[in-house]
């Protein structure tokens, strides 16, 4: 099921992105998968701002204004 | 984010609620450790933990159905067995003890005030610092041998995995999302399905918040019986005070029954109704609702005219739409953002139909 188009605020910075997978592994929503060693957002509007994906990366490379669960 | 001191800890909730009584046939037996003695967790779902979760679904003593937060045992637990952490809400408690059985393991039940392990990481109390303050203060370090921690995967958000293996010694895996994949996570050796790691909404799971959204919104069934009360004083031709009462209560029934149907309706149907943001489904559901209960005017006694019918029907679709807005806070599909657009949108919209409804009304009363 798929909420509210275009409004979640997640960001992923490719060029810091070093692949090590803990996004896809936290994430309950399947909006991340790994290629070639980089994170790829599959499925934006799936994302409900949960924060776990930016919490665990080792790096920084994820921005999301979350919400409170 | 939470942001993990470096210093002193202070945990979220300053006291931890100790195992109550009702809690006492769980445990079955004690194993000796180096840090005293352990008690081991049954992993026997019982009468009486069945009967406490139906009242907390229909939110019976909800806040107070806590375990005391520290590490329990489950089977013999021996060098290689891994340390699982959970929340002490007693509904996640039972929902991972039973699908434990069979396992040997160590259970660290952390505080998040009896809150559900996603809720709880949303707002931080089920977090890395709590983990860390509960690992030190059991001791669990010198008994937990394999120096394996598993956390929930719903525990994400409020946990940065690496800041408690840097500061705990251990090794942190996150688990699947549901306790019933656990064995097979374990048996598997550590790795996850993508079943294992994707959240659902299924039938089923929406059916179990459907007692807890009835008797949260069963306020709206009292103010909408106060309501006819009110309007049904004005020009009452009614013979006597138990017809007037009589009159009002029938009155109030589809307003009942439209808080029956956003409680129940709404979280059943919500993949079938139409558009994405829960207002506007909920809207649809109310505009149907409505329609059906114009059908049956006389046997709610309402007055046969046009305002009359308006009104109502303004006032149940707002009240409907109003819960099933409400509903993006207890569903596991909505973001943030979304939730915020929707609500600046829609919740005027919501407060000037019941009000334009209710003049309708007053109209419909004159006339």
């Amino acid at each position: 099921m798929e909420y509210i188009k275009n409004v979640v605020t997640l960001k992923l910075d490719k060029d810091k992105c070093v692949g090590c997978g803990m996004c896809a592994i936290v994430c309950a929503r399947e909006v991340f998968s790994i290629e070639d060693r980089k994170a790829n957002i599959d499925f934006l509007d799936k994302c409900i701002e949960c924060g776990a994906c930016a919490m665990n990366c080792p790096i920084d490379a994820i921005e999301v204004v979350p919400g409170v669960g | 984010m939470s942001q993990l001191r470096k210093h002193k800890y202070i945990p979220p909730h300053t006291t931890d609620p100790k195992n109550v009584e009702s809690l006492e046939h769980i445990f079955d037996g004690e194993i000796e450790t180096e840090i005293g003695p352990v008690k081991r967790i049954s992993t026997r779902i019982f009468p009486n933990d069945k009967l406490g979760s139906i009242a907390v679904r229909f939110g019976i003593k909800r806040d107070s159905y806590k375990v005391a937060p520290g590490i329990y045992a489950i089977g013999n637990p021996n060098d290689t067995s891994p340390m699982l952490v959970t929340c002490n809400y007693k509904l996640t408690f039972d929902a991972v003890r039973q699908s434990l059985s069979g396992l040997d393991a160590w259970l660290l039940v952390i505080n998040t005030g009896g809150v559900n392990v996603w809720c709880a990481a949303g707002k931080g109390s089920f977090g890395g610092d709590e983990i860390i303050y509960r690992v030190r203060k059991t001791g669990a370090a010198k008994i937990v041998k394999s120096k394996l921690m598993m956390l929930p995967q719903l525990g994400a958000p409020g946990v940065n995995s690496k800041k408690v293996e840097k500061y705990t010694g251990f090794k942190v895996v996150f688990g699947p999302v549901r306790a019933l994949d656990i064995k097979e996570f374990l048996a598997k050796g550590l790795k996850a399905d993508k079943h294992m790691r994707t959240a659902t909404f299924k039938f089923q799971e929406r059916l179990v918040l459907t007692p807890v959204e009835f008797v949260q919104n069963a306020k709206f069934i009292g103010y909408s019986l106060l309501m006819f009360i009110v309007l049904n004083y004005i020009g009452n031709d009614a013979e006597s005070l138990t017809g007037y009462l009589r009159l009002s209560l029938l009155n109030t029934i589809p307003y009942a029954l439209a808080v029956a149907a956003a409680a129940f309706g709404f979280p059943l149907l919500l993949p079938v109704l139409p558009f994405r943001s829960f207002s506007a489904k909920g809207i649809v559901l109310g505009v149907i609702f409505s329609a059906l209960i114009a059908t049956k005017i006389s046997v709610f006694a309402y007055a046969d005219n046009v305002p009359t019918l308006l009104g109502n029907s303004l006032i149940m679709t707002s009240t409907i739409a109003f819960i099933s807005l409400n509903f993006t806070g207890s569903s596991n599909v909505t973001s943030l953002s979304g939730v915020q657009k929707e609500t600046m949108l829609y919740a005027p919209i919501f407060a000037v139909g019941a009000l334009l409804g209710f003049c309708l009304l007053f109209f419909g009363r004159l006339i």
